[in-house]
């Protein structure tokens, strides 16, 4: 980084760098850097680099969330992916079953499709050809003729899909006959993020209550048995989840907006997940930095000592659990959006430990760490992903599996070398000693001492200048207490 | 913010008391402890022990190691369960309550081995013991309300006068683990103080510092309880206990074994033999 041109320091004991460049300088490049990245492959990148951009995006998300538990309040948690599930089948489950078959189609230009063999068998029982409208996004929706077997096949959330290819040719009950969805409105969306996130804050406070008293291991234990508990129920409740085969988004039940589908590959889609990154980015920074922050981070310094500062431990760590579950549940939400089927077999514990991952090889407790560690560990994904491609790489390409042998060497190598993370360390928000003078001039009602005698020479620094040199205990303290409104 | 009003009225008329020159005899009871008991398994690590503490007071409990103050202590202020007795500040039972909750009811503490939240600045070590007296909450923070806003500006007021009350200001934006020793244990008392207590429990708080330290502490005690807050410690730097203590008590294998002013204490056989050993 080259410092701005800066006056040439004095002699003053000891400038450092810090006195010559803002302290919020770098995190404001950092994260500048970053946004402005994100919309470079939002505006220009191709759909490769758009989708690692999503997955990384939400993989972020997963880690802030985690965060709150894991790097704010001090606490393990090895079963995160729940809370993703729960929030993916939150809002699939909000998008298919509210989703009403079309009654009436109408009037368009027509065209006939060419249909493969299984879309033939399917046609000819509706009666009548099939009548398609082409799509800008060469997608083509049914406009008539095929009634019946739309009918037919919108009770069963499954057969829909069974042969969804996006493109050119569709199968028939795929085909996007627009029926009514609640969802639609350009707002449904969120509304559904909003009970996703409701939640996974409920699962939250639910797992919570009764591992209050639990610490280190024995909580990570209890986080990951609750993962399983969830895994196993959405894959073997069928009749809720779709069970192994799970729901699939197809078209019909995609939210609108501004005109379109939402499918991962849209604009206004990477537009939601970026500013759902943001805003997680945001609430958790300014959680940090507040009362509720500062007891989490008493909590995980030392519990005793918090409960005894007055800190209601209990309560603290069920809204830390009711946070950190909204965030995932919210981030599912957005993550079933962009895989499009929602399985129980997604949301097992390889994602819990990636989000793990992420945020242990960034820097727990931090916030770019969460965000940074997303980037390197999604975006070495890929890359290895690539590097195992045989169809481009013949006899060259790795095995697939050497995935996760890099991840695992990786995460060794950073352990070893930087166990609190690459990018830990607490960013700034120290005040240097004139900013700290400064707070006495501010009123304050909170401090209880005023009537005390000043401090002597030796403990109190020429700090008597303010209005804290009440002479003797008879003047009728004129300090802080009468300095309300 | 109506219970500031009253705890300044409160320290308002304890300063009149002292002026008026009121003696020990004229001052109420604030903490009242009746036959405390507390057993580990089988062994028994306070027996019976009852004492109380004078409103406006600095009382001194003392005793050899593993006589049981530290258990008294944990047990005042909720960190141990009492297995017998009762515990009334101001005529209100605290044993049962959480030390969150006795912490709300003006009871604050400071730990024989330095409980400090390590890499927090100090600055913010003092806001979690303002925990109690601020109200905002998770919507405030996350919309930044302008009442979060002013708290805010106010908590870092006030915490930076808690620190130049203990005479820390200067080291405000130091991580709590990079601090002296000495200067440790004056942030655990200004974090305590921040919780605008009644009553303040200080666990051997010169343990570990030199005389000039130990001084500056003695004299720092002094303007703790100037302010209207009522101190009881633990100590074993006897010139120290001596000197300011009005009342102490002191406690061998968990029963009390003698009170009184320094002067008779100093004189106590019982008192001798215990820190001495009994002479065959």
């Amino acid at each position: 980084m080259s410092a701005p041109a800066s006056p040439p320091a004095p002699l003053a004991p000891a400038p450092g760098p810090a006195a010559r460049r803002p302290a919020w300088l770098l995190p404001a490049l950092g994260w500048g850097g970053a946004l402005l990245a994100l919309l470079l492959v939002g505006g220009v990148g191709s759909p490769f680099l758009v989708s690692i951009a999503l997955s990384i995006m939400l993989h972020a998300i997963f880690a802030l969330g985690l965060n709150v538990v894991v790097g704010y309040t001090g606490l393990l948690d090895l079963g995160y992916a729940s809370f993703i599930a729960i929030g993916a089948f939150v809002v699939s489950l909000g998008l298919v079953l509210t989703h009403q078959p079309p009654r009436d189609l109408p009037a368009l230009p027509v065209r006939q499709l060419v249909l493969t063999q299984a879309q033939r068998e399917l046609a000819p029982r509706a009666g009548v050809p099939l009548v398609v409208r082409e799509r800008p996004d060469l997608r083509y929706d049914v406009v008539a003729g095929a009634e019946a077997v739309l009918d037919a096949l919108a009770r069963d959330v499954r057969a829909l899909d069974a042969e969804h290819v996006r493109g050119l040719t569709f199968p028939v009950g795929q085909a996007t006959a627009r029926g009514s969805l609640p969802f639609a409105f350009p707002g449904g969306l969120f509304v559904l993020l909003a009970l996703a996130g409701a939640a996974g804050a409920a699962a939250g406070v639910l797992r919570g209550f009764p591992t209050l008293r639990l610490t280190g291991d024995y909580y990570a234990i209890v986080t990951l048995g609750f993962a399983e508990i969830v895994w196993l129920v959405t894959l073997n409740e069928d009749w809720l989840t779709g069970g192994a085969f799970g729901i699939k988004l197809s078209e019909r039940f995609r939210p609108r907006m501004f005109g379109d589908a939402l499918y991962d590959d849209t604009w206004q889609f990477y537009g939601v997940v970026l500013a759902a990154l943001a805003a997680a980015v945001v609430a958790s920074w300014r959680l940090e930095r507040s009362r509720v922050g500062r007891a989490w981070a008493a909590i995980r310094a030392d519990e005793t000592a918090a409960r005894s500062s007055g800190i209601d431990v209990d309560r603290y760590k069920l809204l830390a659990f009711a946070v950190s579950g909204a965030i995932g549940a919210v981030g599912g939400g957005l993550f079933a959006l962009k895989v499009g089927t929602i399985v129980a077999t997604k949301f097992d514990i390889w994602l819990s430990i990636v989000v793990v991952c992420c945020l242990v090889l960034g820097g727990m407790g931090t916030l770019r760490g969460a965000v940074a560690g997303a980037a390197l560990l999604i975006g070495l994904g890929e890359v290895l992903r690539l590097l195992s491609d045989t169809t481009s790489l013949g006899s060259w390409a790795l095995p697939a599996e050497a995935r996760f042998l890099v991840y695992g060497l990786v995460l060794v190598v950073v352990m070893r070398f930087r166990p609190q993370g690459l990018l830990a360390g607490r960013g700034g928000g120290g005040l240097d000693a004139g900013g700290l003078d400064a707070l006495l001039a501010a009123p304050s009602r909170l401090f209880t001492l005023a009537g005390a005698p000043p401090a002597g020479p030796a403990d109190a620094p020429a700090a008597s200048a303010g209005p804290t040199d009440a002479p003797e205990a008879g003047a009728p303290s004129a300090t802080g207490l009468e300095g309300g409104p | 913010m109506s219970g500031l009003d009253d705890r300044g009225r409160i320290s308002e008329r304890l300063r009149a008391l002292h002026r008026d020159g009121a003696g020990a005899g004229a001052a109420r009871t604030l903490l009242e402890v009746r036959g405390l008991g507390k057993s580990f398994g089988g062994l028994r690590a306070v027996n019976d022990f009852s004492f109380e503490v004078a409103e406006g007071s600095i009382t001194a409990l003392i005793g050899p190691n593993g006589a049981g103050k530290t258990t008294a202590f944990n047990m005042v202020t909720g960190v141990v369960e009492p297995t017998d007795g009762s515990i009334l500040l101001d005529g209100a039972e605290l044993r049962g309550l959480r030390p969150d909750r006795i912490c709300a009811l003006g009871v604050a503490r400071t730990f024989q081995n330095i409980r400090l939240f390590e890499d927090q600045s100090a600055l913010e070590n003092v806001k979690v013991g303002l925990h109690r007296r601020l109200t905002s909450g998770l919507l405030g923070a996350l919309l930044r309300t302008r009442a979060f806003r002013d708290e805010e500006r106010e908590a870092a007021a006030a915490a930076a006068r808690y620190l130049d009350f203990v005479g820390l200001l200067s080291r405000g934006s130091e991580p709590a683990g990079g601090l002296a020793y000495g200067e440790r244990r004056r942030l655990e008392i200004a974090r305590a103080l921040a919780s605008a207590p009644r009553l303040l429990l200080l666990d051997e708080p010169a343990a570990g510092m030199n005389p000039q330290e130990t001084v500056e502490l003695m004299a720092l005690i002094h303007r703790i309880r100037a302010a209207g807050v009522t101190v009881l410690l633990i100590e074993h730097d006897m010139k120290l206990v001596m000197e300011i203590s009005d009342t102490i008590f002191v406690l061998d294998h968990g029963e009390e074994i003698a009170r009184g002013a320094p002067e008779a204490i100093r004189r106590d056989e019982r008192v001798i033999h215990a820190y001495l050993g009994v002479p065959d």
